[in-house]
């Protein structure tokens, strides 16, 4: 199992952004999750889910979609998983 | 069910969406009634047919007949004379014939310029007719219009085409020709081009090539039809040319002559069967002064491969290889070459065969890849396909609850530029022992697209 950070980014208060990464090898399980920087108590900050595109026969592009739950601004980490 | 009317006849130039419902009454004689979402085509001939863009398949339909009237190109279309509705659309190559040749069950005809095999069966019931007609095209060097059933090119109708020599050079006035789609010197396209190139840059032009793999439900230009492997090589290589050669890198070609049979996913029938192909080489450093002849061939490899490899997977020990310099358009089994140096005819044979993989991915058949030619694989418990924009949900069951189960989607279907599916994994405890998981698949593009739903055991 390998992890990283593929991306850091900001999320306006109440917001969501999408971003999209590409060349991923499709033949790989990839997991996406997100982090938050900012420190903010008493509750969730940020939700994500995850969109698929097959770019061509062996590379994949994620398309993951950010949401702010929060009435603040949110930092945070795009960070990845790839399983055995 | 009437018996269809059937056409072979070119769009005429400039009908298309928007016709008035009114003209399209007057034109059927106000004996149709036409249902809102239809469209009026018209046919030089002075025929019209309704088609339903209500439908995907509908809307592609009325797509591809309008990509055919700007390129002059003709249809082999059936009608449903009760309400002159669209029943069946389908391509004629519009070809000389080259041979005929005995085969077991009717005979082989070879058609210029098309690399597959093409067959008229003797059990075709106008078998002499259509035999005759592919004799005397062949005996007079004229131009046919020939139609045949599109997986197994299987010829059933063959008429004369005098338009077919206007044909040669038309480009899609959609494709890029000019400034999106520059030409690169005829003379090779070599002037301070690299000769010799890295196996790494030989992936880079590979990889180039491969991102414009079309989406097949909406394959438009600029993109390649390597998801459609039946016909149009030539077309698809002399792009591949003209784009490495933008890229400052020479490349050549090879070409191979035979009873070719290639297995692929993209058809429905998990083959194909040519009778020659070509495809870009370059020529690689290997090192220690030795080099290599590599084929940039997305239609068959997911990378650069020795001209032996791509050679070896074609089914024929014994076709020929030809070599050719990569300006060579088309090279006929005798060896007689053509050019296409404004890349109107590169353009023709991509848009065609465009339209082909839209026909082909909204058919009964749906898009590439087909399951049924995809080996099982560990780590994949299941493939499947969701329509445009629906959600679908797939369970599997007896999983031990003791382990961690992880699940992805990967498309099948290579479809470039937007997210085409998302999931959501949720679980049941059937037994004190076992889980069931539902997988909900949701396709967010407008086209069918096909999946593999894989699974990772983290821990037992």
């Amino acid at each position: 199992m390998r992890t990283g950070i593929q991306w850091t980014g900001t999320i306006p208060a109440n917001a969501s952004g999408r971003w999209f990464t590409f060349g991923w090898p499709a033949a790989q399980h990839v997991l996406w999750h997100l982090m938050p920087t900012t420190v903010r108590g008493g509750g969730p900050a940020l939700e994500w889910d995850v969109a698929v595109e097959r770019a061509n026969q062996n590379q994949t592009t994620y398309w993951i979609t950010v949401r702010n739950l929060t009435p603040v601004a949110i930092n945070f980490e795009g960070r990845y998983v790839v399983l055995p | 069910m009437a018996t269809p009317i059937t056409l072979v006849d070119s769009v005429r130039a400039g009908e298309g969406a928007g016709t008035g419902a009114g003209a399209a009454a007057q034109a059927l004689g106000g004996s149709a009634q036409r249902s809102p979402g239809a469209q009026r085509i018209e046919f030089n001939g002075g025929q019209s047919v309704l088609v339903d863009t209500t439908s995907s398949q509908g809307r592609v339909w009325a797509q591809v007949l309008e990509s055919l009237g700007r390129n002059g190109q003709p249809a082999y279309i059936e009608i449903d004379p009760t309400d002159r509705s669209l029943t069946r659309l389908l391509l004629p190559l519009v070809v000389k014939v080259v041979a005929i040749q005995p085969a077991a069950d009717g005979v082989e005809v070879e058609l210029e310029i098309s690399h597959a095999r093409h067959v008229l069966r003797n059990s075709q019931p106008e078998y002499q007719r259509l035999l005759a007609a592919l004799q005397a095209a062949k005996a007079a060097a004229t131009w046919v219009a020939v139609t045949e059933t599109p997986q197994d090119h299987e010829i059933f109708d063959v008429r004369p085409w005098s338009a077919g020599a206007a044909l040669a050079g038309q480009a899609d006035p959609a494709a890029p020709a000019d400034s999106a789609n520059p030409a690169v010197p005829a003379d090779e396209g070599d002037s301070g081009a690299l000769a010799l190139v890295s196996l790494a840059q030989a992936q880079r032009m590979f990889d180039l090539m491969n991102n414009r793999v079309c989406c097949p439900a909406g394959a438009s230009s600029p993109c390649i039809t390597f998801g459609y492997p039946d016909d149009g090589c030539w077309g698809r290589a002399h792009e591949m040319w003209r784009l490495m050669a933008l890229e400052g890198v020479r490349a050549d070609k090879v070409w191979i002559y035979g009873g070719l049979r290639v297995a692929t996913r993209n058809h429905p029938s998990c083959e194909v069967r040519w009778g020659w192909h070509v495809a870009p080489t370059l020529q690689v450093d290997l090192g220690g002064g030795r080099s290599g002849t590599y084929v940039i061939d997305p239609s068959l490899f997911p990378g650069p491969v020795p001209r032996a490899t791509w050679a070896g997977v074609q089914g024929d020990p014994a076709a020929l290889l030809v070599p050719s310099a990569g300006s060579v358009f088309h090279r006929s089994r005798s060896g007689v070459v053509t050019l296409d140096p404004s890349y109107s005819e590169t353009n023709m044979v991509l848009n065609r065969y465009r339209n082909d993989l839209r026909l082909r991915a909204t058919g009964s058949n749906g898009p590439p890849p087909y399951l049924s030619c995809i080996p099982a694989e560990p780590g994949v418990q299941f493939r499947g396909a969701v329509p445009a924009g629906a959600t679908h949900t797939w369970f599997t069951f007896g999983w031990p609850a003791n382990w961690h189960v992880l699940w992805t989607v990967m498309p099948l279907t290579t479809c470039p530029g937007a997210p085409a599916l998302r999931w959501r994994t949720r679980v049941e405890r059937a037994s004190t022992t076992a889980a069931t998981y539902w997988i909900a698949v949701t396709n967010t593009s407008s086209a069918a697209v096909r999946f593999e739903a894989r699974y990772q055991v983290l821990s037992r």
